[in-house]
């Protein structure tokens, strides 16, 4: 009977020490960083961006960490937004956001879609960046689902703060530094 | 109603002349402008007499003022001796900053030197170095920068814009 072959090479050398197992610093879920001296409804400066200097309302952390925040749309034009901590600055002032429900808005509600990745698509790649016709229903469909999900979270926002006087023309109005403002004598 | 309006007004130091009113809440309102601060009053007077015809919605963003969200800082030079100079650090001396307890607030912060080029990089003609600011130097509120890429020479004299991100409150 013909030896079993060997499927293998037996080499001249081995390690004579067992493999190192790598080890893995493996997280079960990642943790959001800690959310410092911010509570949800509190009134928050933003620093830096498009909305730079925008007062607007924070409605919770998002698993990633990043801040959760609305203007309202309305009031300031700044819509459901992610904001990292380091580019706010809290103040003192609260907007009671009992009625609002964001509990439905996670990361993924601001995941880039390939229809939107391709959007400014130019020269050669051009006609890559024209969406088909489903694309263009499905666009359609997602920019009306924000729509509503913007006013579902506005509505009651916006209501709350129309009691308060004044609070609606606060969150209109854009913090600016001035000739003589000192930021680190500031009191938010 | 007049004195919301008219506390805090534009080149009077908040803070040591009405301690109440050190709130930042407080320094919005003289923002407005003087003809939409009479709207608003105008429209709250007549809200006060119930009047049955809807007021008018008074807009009271000026959405053309430019907001400015940095601090003005100037690069007085780089650290030095007197006849050997570091170039990797840049000392700046920011606007109203007198003493090292106020430049603590600025520790961390970026900074960024900009200046005009020929041409055209990203759509636009303007460049800038940014850096952030690492530490006090001395006891006035001079802070050391370090940059990206190290400052010019030709920008020892020039303002600088400290932003306030990141924010470590």
């Amino acid at each position: 009977m013909p030896a079993k072959k060997r499927t293998t090479r037996i080499g001249n050398w081995y390690k004579s020490d067992d493999e190192k197992v790598h080890f893995v610093r493996r997280r079960k879920a990642p943790r959001p960083s800690q959310l410092r001296k911010i509570s949800p409804g509190q009134v928050l400066i933003l620093l830096a961006g498009r909305f730079q200097g925008k007062r607007v309302v924070f409605l919770k952390q998002l698993k990633s960490g990043l801040l959760l925040v609305t203007g309202p749309f309305k009031i300031n034009g700044v819509p459901l937004k992610r904001v990292n901590q380091a580019y706010v600055i809290p103040t003192s002032t609260k907007v009671d956001i009992k009625g609002v429900d964001a509990s439905k808005i996670e990361d993924e509600y601001f995941k880039r879609t390939e229809a939107q990745r391709r959007k400014n698509e130019k020269g050669f790649w051009a006609k890559r960046g024209e969406l088909t016709e489903e694309q263009q229903v499905a666009e359609k469909k997602r920019l009306d689902e924000k729509r509503k999900t913007q006013k579902s979270i506005d509505d009651a926002l916006v209501a709350t703060i129309r009691k308060t006087s004044l609070l609606k023309q606060y969150l209109g109005a854009r913090f600016s530094i001035g000739k003589t403002t000192r930021p680190h004598d500031l009191i938010f | 109603m007049r004195s919301k309006y008219y506390i805090g007004s534009q080149g009077w130091d908040v803070k040591q002349s009405c301690p109440q009113y050190i709130n930042e809440n407080d320094c919005f309102n003289f923002q407005i402008k003087k003809q939409q601060r009479f709207q608003l009053m105008k429209g709250q007077v007549e809200q006060q007499k119930g009047a049955t015809k809807t007021v008018k919605k008074v807009k009271t963003t000026n959405k053309k003022a430019p907001v400015r969200l940095w601090v003005k800082a100037v690069f007085t030079g780089f650290r030095r001796s007197k006849v050997q100079q570091n170039e990797n650090q840049a000392l700046l001396k920011i606007e109203h900053v007198n003493d090292v307890a106020s430049s603590r607030f600025y520790w961390g912060k970026r900074v960024a030197y900009i200046y005009k080029a020929h041409s055209l990089k990203n759509n636009t003609k303007f460049r800038a170095i940014w850096g952030r600011i690492s530490k006090s130097h001395g006891s006035n509120g001079v802070v050391t920068a370090r940059f990206g890429r190290n400052l010019p020479p030709r920008a020892i004299g020039s303002t600088l814009r400290v932003f306030l991100y990141p924010n470590r409150a």
